[in-house]
């Protein structure tokens, strides 16, 4: 059976193809307990890709993510749902279930079989925690962009992983929104018993959260290593041209030179 | 028997079978387009299409394809169902599960990727999924039991055909609209529709008005 006390979670030779596009080339990466390790790419890098397999929400091609001695991607269905029980998996845009946000974060408690009375207790200091007590209440339709991610964040910590994985935590939300997820990470980090993997491609919140980085580049792992050596020594020019942010301005100038093709096309006229 | 009371029984009896029909389609339709639009299969995309064809099914072609099956020379002839109220509920559920099957199945191949993701990601189990695919896409679902019963309670190429139009036995709201007119009775016939109209508006106003609450509250 699966051992759920895990301190480090280690992907070696991920290999993944969607239809025959290879969308992960042999990625290795580690993450370990009471560290924030930062997934970081521009867009189709296979962060998301990653993390789906990492909840075995995708099935890899080839390849093994050990934790202890087992190889997750070996597990059995029953084993499966405990691996994923035993982790938290925090979407882009997190769905919320049409009902009140109290009543979500007691969804996965509920799944897992815990006594009523219990589940009060656990989403009252949730709520009390993430300071939703204003939109406890409130229908997921209700809430903006940053207060759905908060929620989504609070509902997987309920079940207190042993592994969060956050999927661009703060994309697409408001400053403050964002500073507070930035906060309560780093109080996950500072209590020690999680480990924390989160992708983005904003290299700015990377240098300010993450101890460890990892850079993803079409699917192939470039670098990894501590934030410091990363960002300061970089030792691929991959790494170094997406540090200095060429990478993502050559995506940006790759994106607007293809809407300008398309606005100029005679079909789009 | 008073005309009030001939009409009483003509609500009842036609409220009755269309409910029975769709309820009965529903409980086919609904685990069924569920089924479909959560699962990638190869001839999906024809299935859809086959559906949504058989959601414009002409009921008088129904009503025959039901009467070929049920008369005494068919293959289901020995069940002797022709001209009974059973036959009409046959008729019309068999015109109502393709509607109810085309809406789930839309509602859930747009809806489901995420909610299936999610259920999984919080460690639910495959009845989870199933449950909550179901629950997240209940609005629309009732919108495709509505239509279905819409269709049943006006419908009546298939009841006249497979029910025969026996007064007091299997006669419907809208048969009776037929023979009403077919007798001269036009004033009976048009309050008749008028009778109908009004109920199903009031059904439909009622189920849509408790559908908005169950969204917004």
């Amino acid at each position: 059976m699966l051992d759920t006390s895990f301190d480090e979670i280690r992907v070696e030779d991920l290999c993944f193809q969607y239809d025959k596009n290879p969308a992960l080339k042999g990625v290795c990466m580690r993450a370990k307990k009471g560290r924030i390790t930062a997934v970081i790419g521009p867009n189709g890098a296979g962060k998301t890709t990653l993390f789906k397999i990492i909840d075995l929400l995708m099935r890899a091609n080839s390849g093994r993510i050990m934790v202890g001695d087992d190889d997750i991607l070996m597990l059995n269905a029953v084993e499966s749902r405990a691996w994923r029980q035993s982790i938290a998996f925090v979407l882009q845009e997190p769905y919320l279930f049409n009902m009140s946000i109290r009543q979500n974060l007691a969804v996965p408690l509920k799944m897992r079989k815990i006594e009523a009375i219990k589940i009060n207790q656990i989403v009252q200091g949730a709520i009390n925690r993430f300071g939703l007590a204003e939109i406890a209440e409130k229908k997921p339709f209700r809430l903006s962009s940053g207060e759905r991610k908060r929620a989504g964040l609070a509902r997987a910590l309920v079940t207190e992983p042993g592994l969060l994985m956050l999927d661009e935590p703060t994309a697409s939300i408001d400053p403050e929104a964002s500073y507070m997820i930035e906060q309560y990470l780093k109080d996950l980090r500072a209590e020690g018993h999680t480990i924390i993997l989160m992708s983005t491609h904003d290299l700015f919140q990377a240098r300010r959260l993450a101890d460890d980085v990892v850079l993803l580049f079409k699917g192939e792992m470039i670098e990894a290593g501590e934030k410091d050596s990363f960002f300061n020594g970089p030792k691929s020019d991959i790494t170094k041209r997406f540090v200095n942010g060429e990478i993502l301005l050559d995506k940006h100038r790759e994106g607007c030179e293809a809407r300008e093709k398309g606005s100029s096309s005679p079909a789009s006229r | 028997m008073s005309w009030q009371s001939e009409i009483l029984s003509l609500l009842g009896f036609s409220y009755g079978v269309s409910a029975t029909a769709t309820a009965i389609a529903a409980a086919i339709a609904i685990p069924l387009g569920i089924f479909m639009g959560m699962r990638e299969f190869k001839c999906k995309t024809i299935i859809i299409n086959l559906t949504n064809s058989f959601m414009g099914f002409p009921p008088v072609v129904m009503g025959v394809i039901v009467y070929m099956l049920l008369s005494k020379a068919g293959p289901l002839g020995f069940l002797r169902l022709l001209y009974t109220p059973t036959a009409i509920i046959i008729a019309q559920c068999v015109l109502c599960i393709p509607i109810i099957t085309g809406i789930t199945i839309s509602s859930i191949t747009n809806h489901s990727k995420k909610i299936i993701e999610t259920t999984l990601a919080l460690g639910g189990s495959r009845s989870d999924v199933y449950e909550n695919v179901f629950s997240e896409n209940l609005v629309p679902i009732l919108s495709g039991i509505m239509v279905g019963f819409g269709q049943n309670i006006s419908e009546v190429g298939a009841s006249m055909i497979v029910g025969g139009n026996i007064s007091s036995f299997t006669q419907t709201m809208t048969t009776a609209i037929v023979t009403y007119t077919g007798q001269g009775r036009a004033g009976d016939a048009l309050l008749t529709g008028l009778i109908l109209i009004i109920t199903t508006f009031l059904i439909m106003f009622t189920l849509t008005f408790l559908q908005m609450r169950a969204r917004r509250s």
